[in-house]
């Protein structure tokens, strides 16, 4: 087994809302409950799920734009949690973010190349290695010289997220969060990105997280898969093993309502039955179970724990608790 | 003759057509095109043409006052007092000591558009490092800053004049000082809510796991998209800062006799309203003329730099 680089360890992230000093019914989100979780070095974790099943919220964890209250996440065995802005700072070089929408991530007021140029400015190198470095950066992501001059507004979108790519990898990151990096895109230019990553991926040797709700996109780029359902990791392991058996109703459920382009046209969409519950209140013990059609009186009663199945393929259902 | 340069029309033609299937080149001539677009916009609105092209008058007017015109703004001619307006070598008349009424405006109108720009320039320095800084944070300190500046709201700025002529001294300084905390909360608070739209995009959260310190992010990735909402409210405030310029020093509280400054002139002549009324109506119908000209001028700002 290969080393791990980052390992998140119980981690829960709830939100207040309804702030306010009169309000009185205040009332807690769970975003992220108690979820744990490993990525090894120069592999890929693919995160899936519904909309507000808390993947996006786990991204913006690991990069410590929202702090967690409970829990550590472990990046190359040190507690990043614990360490002050300054201390961050270095860490911040080798975590990197791509994030989701392409036309929200960069200034419109600055050029590409001085987008580009701002991280290396924050880490103190000087002014011709900002633009040798920058523009060799944007030269890997297919960004020419005159492109570079541009503002974010004159760039299309597979252009603008390929300048985002470029942001994150310009600092020589280990370790990269990929927001839905191509959810924002159209299918022929998700293609052209995700190959772009991909090839990246081998030539700085990353490790990455990559959140999407889009099951094809994780199959091709996850070495790893975990599925989360409301805040919670239901299913985790290898790739190759979910695609090949989903332990979870939920993993279950998902893939089969996935689109596929093989898929008979006569028959309709599997649907999951009922709507997402509202984190505000979830479901007492398995969150599934309102919407699960194999749930049961246990169900209901106690919290399912992450359990191995096989080897590394890890489950959280009662229906392989033996 | 005549064949050749069609023929070259042609390919020109041509160029064009294959260079539109690029989606970058025309979209950038659009972008690199946003300041004459802005132009062309603004020079749509007449009247904001006519109000900034006597506005740019006015203050050459004042900028060289001494070398267009001959008399001393505050020595009068004993002989000449309180002639009519279209006098031979007075063409706005004189005033009760025999000063020239025309040098008197062009030299009154430096310290009254001093004393209108001034207050709105620092208003809007302090109100966006206030507005930013609450903006970008929010809780506590948003809540500190702004229940602070709502005092000042709250605060008439003749009170707050005569409460610093009284520490201070009357003059100019004291209106500039007193308006200029007339014009931070407003400000602030167009800041701080331009920010606030500004600081929870992508490219802020980019920003910070880049490692930059808040101050960093402030001054390269909120200022510079929250400048063109905050500069186009501050332009609105000039006509409000010289009408309040004006008042205050009406009531005397700005520039010492013999000083000319349209405000404190305004005061000195009223006694001449019933003998020669045109005479004392001439600094009021200045100050009237350039606030309103400031408005419609910063009207004409707003309009041309909304719609893109």
């Amino acid at each position: 087994m290969t080393e791990k680089i980052l390992e998140v360890k119980n981690v829960t992230k709830n939100f207040k809302i309804g702030k306010g000093l009169f309000n009185r019914n205040k009332q807690v989100l769970q975003a992220v409950s108690d979820g744990s979780f490993e990525v090894y070095k120069n592999k890929t974790l693919g995160v899936v799920g519904e909309s507000g099943c808390g993947k996006s919220t786990t991204g913006k964890l690991i990069m410590r734009l929202e702090e967690p209250d409970e829990g550590e996440i472990l990046f190359n065995d040190r507690n990043i949690l614990d360490l002050s802005h300054n201390q961050m700072k270095s860490i911040r070089k080798d975590i990197q973010m791509i994030f989701q929408d392409p036309y929200a991530s960069l200034n419109p007021q600055m050029t590409i190349l001085e987008t580009v140029k701002f991280s290396l400015m924050v880490h103190g190198y000087s002014k011709s290695d900002q633009r040798d470095k920058a523009l060799e950066m944007l030269e890997m992501v297919g960004i020419s010289k005159q492109v570079a001059q541009k503002y974010p507004s004159s760039l299309s979108g597979g252009q603008r997220q390929r300048v985002a790519i470029a942001r994150a990898l310009v600092l020589n990151p280990q370790f990269v969060v990929a927001d839905e990096p191509v959810s924002a895109l159209d299918k022929s230019i998700q293609a052209q990105v995700l190959n772009l990553l991909e090839k990246l991926k081998d030539e700085f040797s990353l490790s990455m997280i990559f959140i999407s709700h889009d099951l094809n996109v994780i199959e091709y780029v996850s070495d790893y898969v975990m599925v989360m359902y409301l805040g919670k990791v239901v299913e985790y392991g290898p790739a190759e093993e979910v695609y090949k058996e989903q332990l979870h109703p939920y993993t279950q459920a998902l893939v089969k309502s996935s689109p596929s382009m093989t898929r008979d046209r006569k028959k309709s969409f599997y649907v999951i039955e009922g709507e997402i519950p509202s984190p505000i209140h979830p479901p007492s013990g398995c969150r599934f179970r309102t919407r699960c059609p194999f749930a049961f009186d246990r169900c209901a009663q106690e919290v399912p724990e992450l359990i191995h199945k096989k080897g590394e393929h890890k489950v959280s259902c009662f229906l392989y608790d033996s | 003759m005549s064949v050749q340069p069609l023929k070259k029309e042609n390919k020109a033609n041509h160029v064009v057509v294959t260079n539109k299937v690029k989606p970058e080149t025309t979209d950038s001539q659009v972008d690199d095109n946003f300041e004459i677009s802005f132009w062309n916009k603004f020079k749509r609105n007449k009247i904001a043409v006519i109000c900034g092209a006597y506005l740019i008058l006015i203050v050459f007017c004042a900028v060289f006052a001494p070398f267009l015109t001959t008399y001393s703004p505050t020595q009068g001619e004993l002989a000449s007092r309180i002639l009519p307006i279209g006098s031979e070598g007075h063409f706005l008349g004189t005033d009760e000591q025999g000063r020239d009424m025309w040098t008197r405006i062009i030299f009154g109108a430096r310290l009254s558009l001093l004393a209108a720009f001034v207050p709105v320039l620092i208003g809007t320095m302090i109100g966006s490092i206030l507005g930013i800084v609450s903006g970008y944070f929010g809780g506590r300190i948003e809540t500190l800053i702004m229940r602070n500046l709502d005092i000042y709201y709250a605060f008439p700025a003749i009170i707050l004049a005569i409460a610093l002529a009284a520490v201070i001294g009357s003059g100019l300084g004291t209106i500039i000082i007193s308006l200029s905390f007339i014009m931070i909360p407003p400000i602030s608070r167009v800041a701080m809510s331009a920010t606030k739209k500004v600081a929870h995009m992508e490219y802020i959260d980019a920003a910070k796991t880049s490692g930059a310190g808040h101050v960093k992010i402030m001054y390269y990735h909120i200022f510079p998209n929250v400048f063109s909402p905050i500069f186009v409210y501050a332009s609105t405030l000039l006509g409000l800062s010289l009408l309040f310029a004006s008042g205050l020093s009406f009531l005397g509280l700005g520039v010492e006799p013999p000083i000319a400054e349209w405000g404190f002139m305004l005061n000195s002549l009223k006694d001449l309203v019933i003998i020669s009324p045109m005479i004392t109506f001439t600094p009021g119908f200045f100050i009237f003329i350039t606030a309103l000209a400031l408005n419609l001028f910063s009207d004409g700002i707003r309009d041309a730099m909304q719609e893109k």
